[in-house]
C-alpha cells in the first residue's frame, strides 16, 4: 500500500486514480465554508483518513483555523487533528496556543482541564515554558479534575524537555500531598514516569497513600501498588512471620481487599506485592484470586499462568519456601487442560501441573497426563511432563518409566520422539536392570527408528548393568543389521565397540562382523563412523591405549532446568517477566535493607485531623524504639514487643476501615469544597500547625524535658522546627548509632556555689537543623534551690528546649534536653557561652563546645553513590592522614554520628547546613571529605585528637 | 504506557491506527503478522511479542486483533485489561465489536480512544462517563440529528468525572423506574470417557440492567451469601459492608453492568445436569460409526434448552452421514465442525444422533472431544438466591426483577 502511494496520486478504493490535490481541495473548501455542518463533515472525513493511516498533514493550516470554533464537536475534532500533526507543523501549531491559554482562565473546570490536556499534548518543544507555567498553575487549581489533568501533563512535558525535571518534581511532590483520591492515582503515575527513584519524596506521603489506595481509580491502584512495593523493599527490613513493621502491615492490609477487584491487573499487582514484600505466611492468600483470573480471556490466562509457574518454580523442593508451592495445591484441577484452550495456555498449564505434583496427587496428575497424550497438539509436551513427574516424585518413577516405554511403541511419531528424548534423559545417569531388560525384550516389537536407536543407546551406555544380556542383544541386532535405519546402525556400531572393550572374549567375532558390515554400508555416515572407530582402536597404538577413556568416559547427566527458573530474577507481573528479557526502563527491585528506616520519617506533617488513637499508636511506636535503642539496636525484639506490634497493626486495620468508609469520605470532601474557595497558595499555613502543635505536643517526636512542667510556647517552637526539617534534605536519614560520649563537667560546684552542670550525652535524635544534647544540673548543697535557668549570653545563639527548673531539692538532679542550631549560632566551631542564673545567687557563666562529630547526622548511602560523591569531593574538601593505630568502626561511630555503609565507608551530613560528610576508614588511613572544606578539616583533626 | 493501537483483522488489514505519542509506523505490525502466520488457529497467536525496539501486546476478539504498542516496561495485564475494556466499550456502543461495526463508525471509535487514554495512560474508562462525553449512535437520534443538525457530541459538559461516584452519571431520569438482576451461572466441566466428572466448577455473575432515576442507593441481601467466598465486585459495591454484614450495598451505574462475579471452585460438589453417551470409532478404510445420546441428569425438575453438541473433527474426516432423532445436524467440510442442534430436551426418549462417517487414509483417528452447550432457565445451579432488594435515597417505588439462568461454560466431554 505504502509503496504504491505517491504524494500526489493515490489509488482509491475501486481503482479510480485520484489526484490528492483535487481531493484535498474540496476538503479545504468545506473547511473554509461558513456552515458548521460542512466543516464537521470535512473534519470527519479527515479523521477517517488519519485513522486509516493516511497523511493529511497538508490540511493543517485549513484545520487549525477552526480551533476556536463554537461548535463543540468541530472543536473536538480539530483538537484530535492538532494533537496528531502539531509535531510535524510546529510553526503553524503555535497559532493555536493562545486559544488554549485563554481557555485555561475559564471559570468552568472542565474547560480548563481539557484545554490543559490538549495544550500539553501538542508536542512542540518551543512552547514548553508555556506548558510549565500552565502546569504550575494547575497543580494548585481548586478543582481536583484540573489537578488530575495537570498530573497527566507532567510526563508529557518531561518527554518534551528533560531539563525541566527539577521543577516538575516539585509539582509532583505537591500533588502527592493531595487529599483527593482522584488526583493521587495520576500523581503516582507522574512520579513513576519521571522520578521513580526519588523514594525519599514518599516518606511523608507513605501512610496517606496506603490509606487512599482503595479509593483510587483502578489504573492508579496498579501503579501505586507497584510504587509502594519498591518503597517497601527500600525502606523496611525483610519481614518474618511474627515480626512485620507496622508501616508495612498497613500497606499489606490496605492492599488485601483489592484482590477482589474486577480488574485483573490490580489483582496481579497485589499478588506481586505479597510475593515480593509480604511475609511468607501471608502469600497463600493470593492463590484464590489468581486462580479466579484463569477463567478470564486467553491473554489474561497466559500472563497469569506465567506468573503462577514462576511462583511454583521458586522452590520446587520441599524447603523453606515450599509454601509458594503448596498454596496452589487445592486448585490443582483448575490447571487441567481443555482441548479448546490455545496452545500456549495448554503448555503453561502442563508446566504448572508438573511443578505442583507431589506424592499425594501424583496419580491423579498422571492419569490426566495420559489422556493428554492422545491430544494431537499436546502429545509431545504431555510425554515430557510425565518425565518431569518421574523426576519430581521418586515413588512413581518406576511407573512413569513403564508408561514411557509403552509410549515408545506408539504409532504417533511425535509421541515416540518425545518419549525417547525423555527416557534418554531420565536413564542417563543410572538405569535399573529390570527396566533395561524389559526394553531389550520389547525391541523386536518396536519399529520406529528413533525408538530403536534410543534403546540401543541405553543398552550401550549401561552395558555394565546388563553385561549378561548385552552380547546376545548385539547378536540379534547383527542379524537384522542390513535392514536397520542409519540411526540405529550407528548406535549398533557404538554398542559393538563398547562390548568389545568390556567383554572382548565373548563377542570378538560378532564385533568384527558388525564392523565389516558397516564398512560396506550404503550410507557414507555409517562408513565414515566405522572407519573412524576402526582406526582409533586398531591402527594407532597411541590412541588405542586410551580407548577406554575415550569410549567409557563418564558423562554428566543433563540437568532438568526449568525455563521458569530464569524468570525469577524479574519482578512478577512485569513485561520483562513475561518476555523473560530486560525491557527498556525496567528496574530491579531493591534488595532488603538490614534495618528498617526510622518510622518517624513517615509521619505525615500535613495530617491535621489524625484521629487520637493513631497518635497513641505512634507514641507507642516511639517508646518502643527508645527501648530497643537502649537495648542495643541490633538485638532481637522480645515477646512483649511483638504483642505490642500486633496490636498496632490491628489498629492500622481499623484506620483502614474508617478511611475508606464512604460517609467519611463525603464529609471530608464537603470540608474541602469549603476551603477551596480560597485558592491554595503555599505549603500549609503555620498557624494551623501551631494549633496542631498544642494538640499533640505530647506525641511529638521531640522529647520535652522529662520531669518538669512543659511550657506551651516551647512545645510549639519544637513542632515548627520539626516541620521545617521535613522539607529539608533529600537524603534519607538513617538510624543513628549510639553515642559513646562520656559526660563532661561544664561548671563545677565550687564556681557556681553548689550547682554542678554536666554535658551528659548526645541523643542523636533527628531534630532538623538542631543538634540535640542533654545537660545535667545537680544540686550538691543541702538546701533547696529555686528558679534555676540557663541563659544564653550571645543573642545570636539559637537554642530550643526548656531551660528552666522551678525547684531543685537538695541532692537532686535534673536533665535538660536542649537542641542548638550551630550554624545560626555562629558556626560549627563556635564556643557557646551560657549563663546559669538562679534565685538568690550570682549568675555564673560557662561555655559549651559541641564536638563536630555530633553536629552531623547519619544518612543512608549506597556504596555506588558514595564513590560518586567521593570523586566530586577532592582537593580542599578532603583530608587524609595516616593512623598510628587502628580505629574500630564502633569507636568511630560512637564519636561521630555517621551511617556505616560498609567496614570502610561512612556517610553523614551536617545538621544545620545538610552538607555531605563522607569518611573512609581503613587500618592505616583516615580520610574525611565534606562539601564544607573547613568542616572536613576540623572534623578530621578532631577525630585524630580523640583517637590518637 | 501505550504508544499506539492498531486494530487488525484476521486477513491482515489494518482497520484503524491511533497514536497517543509520536507516530509509530504501521510496519511494526509485520512482527505480529509473522507470529500470526506461524499459528494454526487465530487464538494461538502469543499475546505478548517482543520486537527489537517495541513490545506488542495483542488481544483477540471476534476475528479482530487489538494490538497495543509500547516501548518501555509496562505491566502487560494492564494493557490487556485496557484492550478488553476497549472491546467492551465498543460492544456497548455498537452492539457488536466487529470488523464492519468499526469500519462504519471509524470517527466515533477514534474519538472514544482519544478520550479513553491520555498520553497513553487510561483517563476515562468508565462507560457511563464516556457515554456522557460521546453519545452512542442510535437510529432515532441519527434521524433527529439529520433533521436538526445536532450531533452525537454532547454539548453539555459531563460532570460524572467530578463526583465521588464516578461510575454514575448525574441527572438520570426515567418515567418507568426498573431494575433487573440476572443471576447467570456457567458450569465449566470436564467429563471423562466413562462419564464421571474430572473437574467441575461454577462461574457466576450478577448482571444488572438498571434504569433508575436520580441517585438510588441499593441494598441487596442474599439468602445464602456464604456460597460466595471468591467474589470480585464492581467498584460501586461497598466492600466493607460486604466484609462485615455480607450485604451488597451500592449506588449503581446507569444502564447495563456486571455487579459482581463469583467463582465456586472445584472443591465444592457441582451437580451436572446433563449426560452424553457416545460410541465413536474412526478408522480409515473401514466403516466408521458415530453414535451420540444426550439426556438430562439431576436437572432439578427444570428443562434443558438450547442444547448444542459440537465436535471439531480431525482433518481426515471427509463426510458424515448421520440421522438425528431430535433437532438438526450439520457438518462443515471446510472447518470440519460437526454441530448438532438438539434444542429442548423433553421428557421421554433421549435424543440420539447415529450414522456413519467416511475417513480418508488407513490409520485410526483419535475421536475429538465433545463440546456441549445448554441453558436452564429459572435455576441457579449453585443454589444462590436473592432475598430482597431495598432502595434508599429516592422516593419513587421501582420495579424490581430477578432472573436465574444456568448455562454451560467450557463444558467438555472427553472421548
Amino acid at each position: 500500500m505504502e509503496g504504491l502511494t505517491s504524494p500526489e496520486m493515490e489509488i482509491a478504493e475501486g481503482g479510480v486514480i485520484l489526484d490528492n490535490r483535487a481531493r484535498f481541495a474540496d476538503l479545504k473548501a468545506m473547511l473554509d465554508s461558513n456552515k458548521d455542518t460542512l466543516k464537521v463533515d470535512a473534519m470527519k472525513r479527515i479523521i477517517t483518513l488519519i485513522a486509516k493511516g493516511k497523511d493529511v498533514s497538508e490540511l493543517f493550516a485549513a484545520v487549525v483555523k477552526n480551533v476556536a470554533a463554537k461548535n463543540v464537536e468541530l472543536r473536538k475534532l480539530v483538537f484530535v487533528y492538532l494533537v496528531r500533526y502539531a509535531e510535524e507543523q510546529q510553526d503553524l501549531a503555535l497559532l493555536s496556543i493562545s486559544t488554549f491559554q485563554r481557555a485555561l482562565k475559564e471559570s468552568n473546570q472542565l474547560i480548563r482541564g481539557s484545554a490543559l490536556r490538549v495544550l500539553t499534548s501538542i508536542r512542540v518543544a518551543m512552547i514548553s515554558p508555556i506548558m510549565m507555567l500552565a502546569i504550575k498553575d494547575s497543580v494548585r487549581d481548586m478543582s481536583p479534575y484540573v489537578r488530575k489533568v495537570a498530573a497527566h501533563a507532567i510526563p508529557k512535558l518531561h518527554a518534551l524537555d528533560e531539563n525541566l525535571e527539577p521543577e516538575l518534581i516539585e509539582c509532583i511532590d505537591f500533588l502527592l500531598a493531595d487529599r483527593r483520591s482522584l488526583v493521587l492515582g495520576s500523581a503516582v503515575y507522574a512520579f513513576e514516569q519521571i522520578c521513580p527513584n526519588r523514594l525519599d519524596l514518599l516518606h511523608k506521603h507513605y501512610r496517606a497513600l496506603c490509606k487512599a489506595l482503595i479509593d483510587v481509580d483502578e489504573w492508579g491502584q496498579v501503579l501505586m501498588i507497584q510504587l509502594l512495593t519498591r518503597y517497601a523493599r527500600h525502606e523496611f527490613s525483610q519481614p518474618d512471620d511474627q515480626n512485620v513493621d507496622p508501616d508495612l502491615a498497613l500497606l499489606l492490609n490496605s492492599a488485601r481487599p483489592l484482590l477482589q477487584s474486577r480488574n485483573c491487573s490490580v489483582v496481579m499487582a497485589v499478588t506481586q506485592l505479597f510475593y515480593h514484600v509480604g511475609p511468607k505466611s501471608q502469600l497463600s492468600q493470593v492463590a484464590k484470586a489468581l486462580v479466579r483470573l484463569l477463567r478470564g480471556p486467553r491473554e489474561v490466562q497466559y500472563v497469569v499462568l506465567l506468573n503462577i509457574a514462576t511462583m511454583c518454580e521458586r522452590n520446587p523442593v520441599e524447603g523453606s519456601l515450599a509454601i509458594s508451592k503448596t498454596m496452589f495445591d487445592s486448585f490443582l484441577k483448575s490447571f487441567f487442560v481443555r482441548s479448546s484452550d490455545p496452545i500456549f495456555v495448554k503448555e503453561l498449564k502442563l508446566h504448572v501441573l508438573t511443578s505442583l505434583v507431589s506424592e499425594a496427587n501424583v496419580h491423579m496428575v498422571l492419569r490426566e497426563l495420559q489422556t493428554y497424550v492422545s491430544m494431537s497438539d499436546l502429545a509431545g509436551a504431555a510425554v515430557e511432563a510425565i518425565g518431569r513427574c518421574a523426576v519430581r516424585v521418586g515413588a512413581v518413577s518406576e511407573q512413569c518409566m513403564k508408561g514411557l516405554v509403552q509410549l515408545i511403541s506408539s504409532q504417533n511419531e511425535t509421541v515416540v520422539c518425545a518419549a525417547v528424548v525423555v527416557l534418554k534423559r531420565l536413564l542417563h545417569a543410572e538405569a535399573p536392570y529390570n527396566l533395561l531388560a524389559r526394553l531389550i525384550r520389547l525391541m523386536p516389537n518396536i519399529e520406529t527408528p528413533q525408538a530403536r536407536a534410543c534403546i540401543v543407546w541405553l543398552v550401550a551406555t549401561h552395558a555394565n548393568v546388563v553385561i549378561e544380556m548385552a552380547p546376545d542383544f548385539l547378536r540379534i541386532l547383527a542379524k537384522s543389521y542390513p535392514n536397520e535405519d542409519q540411526l540405529v546402525k550407528i548406535e549398533i556400531l557404538k554398542l559393538a565397540i563398547k562390548l568389545w572393550m568390556v567383554q572382548r572374549e565373548k563377542c570378538e567375532k560378532l564385533v568384527q562382523y558388525v564392523l565389516q558390515m558397516a564398512k560396506f554400508d550404503l550410507s557414507y555416515d555409517v562408513r565414515d563412523r566405522c572407519r573412524f572407530m576402526r582406526n582409533l582402536l586398531f591402527n594407532t597404538t597411541i590412541l588405542s591405549k586410551h580407548a577406554e577413556e575415550i569410549f567409557l568416559a563418564q558423562k554428566p547427566a543433563p540437568e532438568l532446568v526449568s525455563k521458569f527458573k530464569e524468570r525469577d530474577q524479574f519482578q512478577l507481573g512485569t513485561l520483562s517477566h513475561t518476555l523473560c528479557q530486560r525491557c527498556d526502563r525496567y528496574a530491579d527491585l531493591p534488595s532488603w535493607p538490614e534495618v528498617s528506616s526510622d518510622p518517624a520519617l513517615r509521619k505525615d506533617p500535613n495530617a491535621a485531623d489524625t484521629p487520637a488513637w493513631e497518635e497513641e499508636a505512634e507514641e507507642e511506636d516511639e517508646s518502643e524504639e527508645e527501648q530497643s535503642d537502649e537495648e542495643d539496636s541490633g538485638e532481637e525484639t522480645d515477646d512483649d514487643e511483638e504483642e505490642l506490634e500486633n496490636e498496632e497493626s490491628e489498629d492500622e486495620n481499623e484506620s483502614d476501615t474508617s478511611g475508606s468508609e464512604e460517609e467519611s469520605d463525603e464529609e471530608s470532601e464537603e470540608e474541602e469544597t469549603g476551603s477551596e474557595e480560597e485558592p491554595i497558595k503555599k505549603k500549609p499555613q503555620p498557624k494551623e500547625q501551631v494549633k496542631k502543635g498544642t494538640d499533640n505536643a505530647g506525641a511529638s517526636n521531640l522529647k520535652p524535658v522529662s520531669n518538669s512542667s512543659q511550657p506551651k510556647t516551647s512545645g510549639n517552637l519544637d513542632l515548627l522546627i520539626d516541620l521545617d526539617f521535613s522539607t529539608v534534605g533529600s537524603r534519607s536519614i538513617a538510624e543513628a548509632p549510639k553515642s559513646t560520649f562520656s559526660p563532661l563537667v561544664l561548671l563545677n560546684t565550687v564556681e557556681s556555689d553548689g550547682l554542678e552542670v554536666k554535658l551528659l550525652e548526645f541523643t542523636r535524635e533527628n531534630e532538623g537543623k538542631f543538634t540535640p544534647f542533654v545537660l545535667g544540673v545537680k544540686n550538691t548543697t543541702n538546701r533547696q534551690m529555686q528558679a534555676i535557668e540557663v541563659r544564653v549570653t550571645d543573642m545570636k545563639t539559637k537554642i530550643s528546649g526548656n531551660r528552666q527548673i522551678d525547684q531543685l531539692e537538695p541532692g537532686d538532679s535534673r536533665k535538660l534536653r536542649l537542641a542548638i542550631d550551630m550554624e545560626a549560632s555562629g558556626g560549627a566551631t563556635k564556643k557557646i557561652e551560657l549563663k546559669l542564673e538562679r534565685e538568690a545567687a550570682q549568675p555564673c557563666s560557662f561555655s559549651l563546645e559541641i564536638p563536630l562529630g555530633e553536629q552531623i547526622q547519619s544518612v543512608r548511602f549506597s556504596p555506588e553513590d558514595f564513590e560518586q560523591q567521593w570523586k566530586k569531593l577532592g582537593g580542599m574538601n578532603r583530608h587524609a592522614a595516616k593512623l598510628d593505630k587502628e580505629i574500630e568502626a564502633e569507636q568511630l561511630m560512637g564519636r561521630v554520628n555517621v551511617h556505616k555503609i560498609n567496614q570502610k565507608l561512612y556517610a553523614g551530613q551536617t545538621r544545620s547546613q545538610t552538607e555531605l560528610v563522607l569518611i573512609r576508614l581503613d587500618e592505616e588511613n583516615l580520610e574525611v571529605a565534606s562539601e564544607n572544606a573547613i568542616f572536613a578539616r576540623m572534623l578530621h583533626s578532631q577525630i585524630m585528637k580523640i583517637f590518637m | 504506557m501505550l504508544n499506539s493501537l492498531f486494530i487488525v483483522n484476521t486477513t491482515g488489514d489494518v482497520i484503524l491506527e491511533k497514536h497517543w505519542k509520536s507516530v509509530i509506523h504501521r510496519s511494526i505490525c509485520d512482527y505480529f503478522f509473522d507470529q500470526q502466520k506461524r499459528a494454526t488457529h487465530p487464538e494461538d497467536v502469543i499475546p505478548v511479542i517482543s520486537t527489537p525496539h517495541h513490545y506488542l501486546i495483542n488481544v483477540y476478539h471476534n476475528q479482530l486483533y487489538f494490538i497495543a504498542v509500547t516501548t518501555v516496561e509496562t505491566a502487560p495485564l494492564m494493557a490487556i485489561e485496557f484492550l478488553h475494556r476497549v472491546v467492551q466499550t465498543l460492544t456497548q456502543y455498537f452492539d457488536e465489536c466487529s470488523d464492519s461495526s468499526i469500519k462504519e463508525n471509524l470517527v466515533l471509535v477514534f474519538e472514544l480512544l482519544d478520550e479513553m487514554l491520555d498520553n497513553g495512560y487510561p483517563l476515562v474508562t468508565e462507560l457511563n462517563i464516556l457515554q456522557d462525553l460521546i453519545k452512542p449512535p442510535n437510529f432515532l437520534r441519527n434521524i433527529a440529528n439529520q433533521v436538526t443538525g445536532r450531533t452525537n457530541m454532547s454539548d453539555t459538559l459531563p460532570t460524572g468525572q467530578l463526583s465521588n461516584v464516578p461510575w454514575r452519571r448525574q441527572g438520570v431520569k426515567y418515567t418507568n423506574n426498573e431494575a433487573y438482576f440476572d443471576v447467570i451461572e456457567e458450569i465449566d466441566a470436564i467429563i471423562d470417557k466413562q462419564g464421571s466428572t474430572v473437574f467441575a466448577e461454577i462461574q457466576g455473575s450478577i448482571e444488572v440492567c438498571c434504569k433508575l432515576s436520580g441517585m438510588p442507593d441499593l441494598t441487596m441481601t442474599l439468602i445464602n451469601p456464604r456460597l460466595l467466598d471468591d467474589v470480585s465486585f464492581h467498584p460501586c459495591v461497598r466492600f466493607k459492608r460486604w466484609e462485615n454484614e455480607r450485604v451488597l450495598s451500592f449506588v449503581p451505574p446507569d444502564g447495563n453492568f456486571r455487579l459482581l462475579s463469583y467463582h465456586i471452585g472445584a472443591q465444592n460438589m457441582v451437580a451436572i445436569p446433563i449426560y452424553v453417551r457416545h460410541n465413536i470409532s474412526l478408522k480409515g478404510g473401514q466403516t466408521s460409526r458415530i453414535e451420540l445420546t444426550v439426556g438430562p441428569k439431576q436437572s432439578m425438575g427444570k428443562i434443558l434448552e438450547d442444547v448444542v453438541v459440537e465436535m471439531a473433527m480431525p482433518k481426515t474426516i471427509m463426510n458424515c452421514n448421520l440421522i438425528p432423532t431430535h433437532g438438526k445436524y450439520s457438518f462443515d467440510p471446510t472447518t470440519r465442525v460437526l454441530q448438532w442442534n438438539v434444542g429442548k430436551i423433553e421428557l421421554g426418549k433421549p435424543p440420539t444422533l447415529k450414522g456413519s462417517v467416511s475417513v480418508s487414509g488407513t490409520s485410526t483417528v483419535e475421536p475429538p472431544p465433545i463440546t456441549l452447550k445448554f441453558k436452564i432457565n429459572q435455576l441457579a445451579v449453585s443454589g444462590l438466591k436473592v432475598n430482597r432488594l431495598d432502595m434508599f435515597g429516592e422516593k419513587y417505588k421501582p420495579f424490581k426483577g430477578v432472573k436465574y439462568i444456568t448455562k454451560a461454560g467450557k463444558f467438555q466431554v472427553r472421548t
